[in-house]
C-alpha cells in the first residue's frame, strides 16, 4: 500500500513539471540519481559476479512566483518513499519574510568547526554523535558511506523537524536580520522542541568595509541537516542547544584595507563557555601584492569544537593564473605542533585547471593528488588521481566526475576507482524547467 | 562549437595522468602503520589513549588477538574501556588487568577509513580505537604501550593491508 502511495505521489510530481511548461510562474528542477557500490555476497573480496548496494534518489524543486511572493517546495524520494520535504515561503517587500518548514525522519546537528563534529543525531543509528562528518563528506569518500550509516533511521516516519522564520530589513547601508528557529530533536514519536534566535546587523562604511555582528540565542554556529545530509538537506542557520541564553557572538569584518592589504576577519566569542573556551573561532585572512604581478594571501584560523580544537594556517602566492600555497593543519590543538602539511600548486591554462597537492603528516603519512578540471558551456569534467604512501608509486584512487548539458537537460556521471576495486559508480539525470 | 585545441590539450594531460597512475598500479601492496598516543595522567585519574592508522587505504577491519595483544603495565594504570572511533566499532574485546593485555576485534560496518582530502582539513593519520585508563601507580611511574602483533588488518574489499610498524605510546602518572 505504501509503495502504491509513493509511486502515485511520484508520478503526480513528475507530471507537475510538464504542466509547468504551460504555466509561466512555475519553475523547478528534477534530478534522478543512482549510486552503486559493489559488495561481496560472500563477505570476502568482490568477485566478477557479485552483489551491489544501490541508492536511488529523486529530488524535485518546484517554485511558484507571483508578484513578490515565492513558494518553493523541495522533495526528496528514495526507494523507500518520501524522505525529506522543505517548504520555503518568501514574501519580498521592504521587509523580506522567509519561512522554511522541514519534514524529515531524522535531524543531525553539526558544529561549525573544521571537522564538522556531529553534536546530536536524532535518532542516532549508533555512534554518530561526536563523529566528524568531514570523514564522510569529501572527495575520497564513497557518497554511500554516510547514507549507509544513516540508513537504519531513514525509514522512520516523516515528522516536523525544523522551522526557520527569517525577517530581513534594509535601511540605507544597514541590513538587519532576525532568524527564529524551532527544531524537533526527538528520537522517538513524541516531539521534543528546542527554540533559538539569531540576530544579525550588518553595514558598510564609505570605504567599502563591511561589518556584521551576529548574536546566537539558544543556537550556535554550525548547521542542521536531514535525511542523508546531502547539500539540499543542509541548513546553515546554526544548530539549536537546550539553553535559550546567549551562546555566541560573531563579529565579521570584510574588505578592511590597511596599508594596501585587504583584511577579512571573523571572530566568534563563546559566551556560554566564556571561562573554559572563550573563543569558538578566529579566522583572519590578509590579501595584498608584493609586486605588481605577484600577489599573496595569508590566512590563520582557529576553531574550538565541542571535543577538539583545530588550527589552520595558509600562505599563498599568486602569479597570474598560477598559485602556490602551503597549508599547516593542526587537528588537535591540545598540543600545538601542526603535524599536517599540505603543499598545493595550481595553474590555469585556458579553461583547464591543474592542481597538484602534496600532503605530508609528521608521523609518516604521505598523499599525492593530481587534479585536472575543465568547465565548458556544455561539458564539465574533473579527474582526481591519488597516490598514497609515496609520491608517484602506490596508486590509490581515481575519481572522474563528468557533466554534459543538452539544453535544459543534464547528464552526470561519477566514478571512484581504487587500485583493486570499484568503490562507487553513480549516474544522474537532471531537468531544469 | 567545441574548442579542438583545448580538447587536445586536455586529452594529452589526462593521458599523462593515466599513464602515471598505471605506473603506480604495478607497485607492491599498500602499507600502513599504527601509532599509539602518549598521555600524562594524574594519580587516580582517568584518561584515554588513541590508536591511529597512518596512510589508511580503506581500512575496514583491525583485530589484535588472540595471538597479538595491546600491552601495558597494570601496576601503573588499568584499562576501564575500549571504544571504536570515527566509524570503527568494537565487536568483541577482552581486558586483562592482571597480565596487562587488551585484545579486540574492530571494524567499520558499511564503510572504511581512508585519508581525508579537503580544503582546510586534510588528514592521513586517523584515530580508530580509544582505550581508557585509570592511573593506579604513584606519580612519576610510567608504562610503555605497545602491540605485540596485529592478527588482522584488512581493507573494505577483504584484502590484507601490509602493516610496516606500530609506533609505541606511553602513559605517565603525574
Amino acid at each position: 500500500m505504501k509503495h502504491i502511495f509513493f509511486w502515485g505521489i511520484f508520478f503526480v510530481f513528475l507530471a507537475l513539471p510538464i504542466l509547468a511548461t504551460s504555466a509561466a510562474p512555475i519553475s523547478g528542477d528534477f534530478f534522478f540519481e543512482i549510486g552503486l557500490e559493489p559488495q561481496s555476497l560472500s563477505d570476502g573480496e568482490v568477485s566478477k559476479v557479485d552483489g551491489v548496494v544501490i541508492d536511488a534518489e529523486m529530488s524535485l524543486r518546484l517554485s511558484l512566483s507571483v508578484s513578490g511572493f515565492d513558494l518553493t517546495n523541495w522533495t526528496v524520494f528514495s526507494l523507500k518513499g518520501l524522505e525529506y520535504e522543505a517548504l520555503i515561503l518568501t514574501l519580498k517587500s521592504p521587509l523580506t519574510v522567509r519561512n522554511i518548514t522541514i519534514f524529515a525522519p531524522n535531524i543531525l546537528e553539526v558544529a561549525g568547526d573544521l571537522l564538522w563534529t556531529v553534536t546530536r543525531a536524532a535518532p542516532d543509528p549508533g555512534g554518530l554523535t561526536g563523529l566528524p562528518l568531514r570523514l564522510f563528506i569529501h572527495e575520497l569518500a564513497s557518497p554511500l558511506d554516510l547514507s549507509k550509516l544513516l540508513n537504519p533511521v531513514l525509514d522512520n516516519a516523516i515528522v516536523f523537524r525544523k522551522d526557520i522564520l527569517e525577517f530581513e530589513l534594509t535601511l540605507g547601508v544597514l541590513l538587519a536580520r532576525l532568524s527564529v528557529l524551532i527544531a524537533n530533536v526527538s528520537a522517538t514519536a513524541a516531539p521534543d522542541f528546542r527554540a533559538g534566535m539569531i540576530l544579525s546587523v550588518a553595514g558598510q562604511t564609505p570605504t567599502g568595509t563591511s561589518i556584521e555582528a551576529t548574536t546566537y540565542f539558544g543556537a550556535r554556529q554550525g548547521f542542521e541537516c536531514f535525511g542523508e545530509c546531502k547539500l539540499i538537506e543542509r541548513f546553515y542557520q546554526g544548530y539549536l542547544v537546550e539553553a535559550f541564553g546567549i551562546q555566541q557572538e560573531a563579529l565579521i569584518i570584510r574588505n578592511l584595507q590597511i596599508a594596501g592589504i585587504v583584511n577579512d576577519i571573523e571572530l566568534v566569542i563563546d559566551l556560554a563557555n566564556s571561562l573554559t573556551k572563550p573563543v569558538s573561532k578566529f579566522d583572519w585572512e590578509l590579501k595584498g601584492k608584493i609586486f605588481e604581478s605577484l600577489g599573496f594571501a595569508q590566512r590563520f584560523r582557529i576553531d574550538i569544537g565541542p571535543t577538539l580544537g583545530q588550527a589552520f594556517m595558509q600562505s599563498q602566492l599568486v602569479y597570474g593564473q598560477t598559485q602556490l600555497s602551503i597549508e599547516l593543519i593542526d587537528n588537535d590543538t591540545s598540543t600545538i605542533d601542526f603535524p599536517i602539511r599540505q603543499l598545493t600548486f595550481s595553474m590555469t591554462l585556458g579553461d583547464i585547471r591543474f592542481r597538484d597537492i602534496l600532503l605530508l603528516q609528521a608521523t609518516g603519512g604521505i598523499l599525492h593528488a593530481i587534479i585536472i578540471e575543465t568547465s565548458l558551456e556544455f561539458f564539465s569534467f574533473s579527474s582526481q588521481t591519488i597516490f598514497l604512501g609515496s609520491l608517484i608509486s602506490n596508486f590509490y584512487s581515481e575519481r572522474i566526475d563528468a557533466l554534459y548539458r543538452l539544453g535544459s537537460v543534464e547528464f552526470k556521471m561519477n566514478v571512484l576507482v581504487r587500485r583493486d576495486f570499484l568503490l562507487f559508480f553513480g549516474v544522474g539525470l537532471g531537468w531544469h524547467f | 562549437m567545441p574548442n579542438l585545441k583545448l580538447l587536445k590539450k586536455f586529452s594529452l594531460s589526462l593521458l599523462g595522468v593515466l599513464l602515471i597512475a598505471l605506473a603506480g598500479c604495478a607497485e607492491q601492496p599498500f602499507s600502513a602503520s599504527l601509532a599509539i598516543s602518549k598521555i600524562a595522567i594524574p594519580a587516580g585519574g582517568s584518561k584515554s589513549i588513541q590508536i591511529s592508522i597512518i596512510n589508511p587505504p580503506d581500512a575496514k577491519t583491525l583485530q589484535i588477538g588472540p595471538t597479538g595483544a595491546f600491552t601495558f603495565d597494570p601496576a601503573v594504570a588499568i584499562v576501564t574501556s575500549v571504544h571504536g572511533l570515527n566509524g570503527f566499532q568494537i565487536f568483541a574485546s577482552s581486558i586483562d588487568n592482571i597480565g596487562g593485555k587488551v585484545r579486540f576485534s574492530a571494524g567499520f560496518p558499511g564503510g572504511s577509513i581512508r585519508p581525508i582530502l579537503n580544503s582546510g582539513i586534510s588528514m592521513i593519520e586517523l584515530p580508530i580505537i580509544e582505550i581508557t585508563f585509570t592511573a593506579v601507580g604513584v606519580a612519576g611511574t610510567a608504562s610503555a604501550l605497545s602491540v605485540t602483533s596485529v592478527d588482522m588488518l584488512a581493507d573494505r574489499n577483504g584484502k590484507d593491508i601490509v602493516l610496516t610498524s606500530v609506533k609505541p605510546g606511553e602513559i605517565k602518572v603525574e
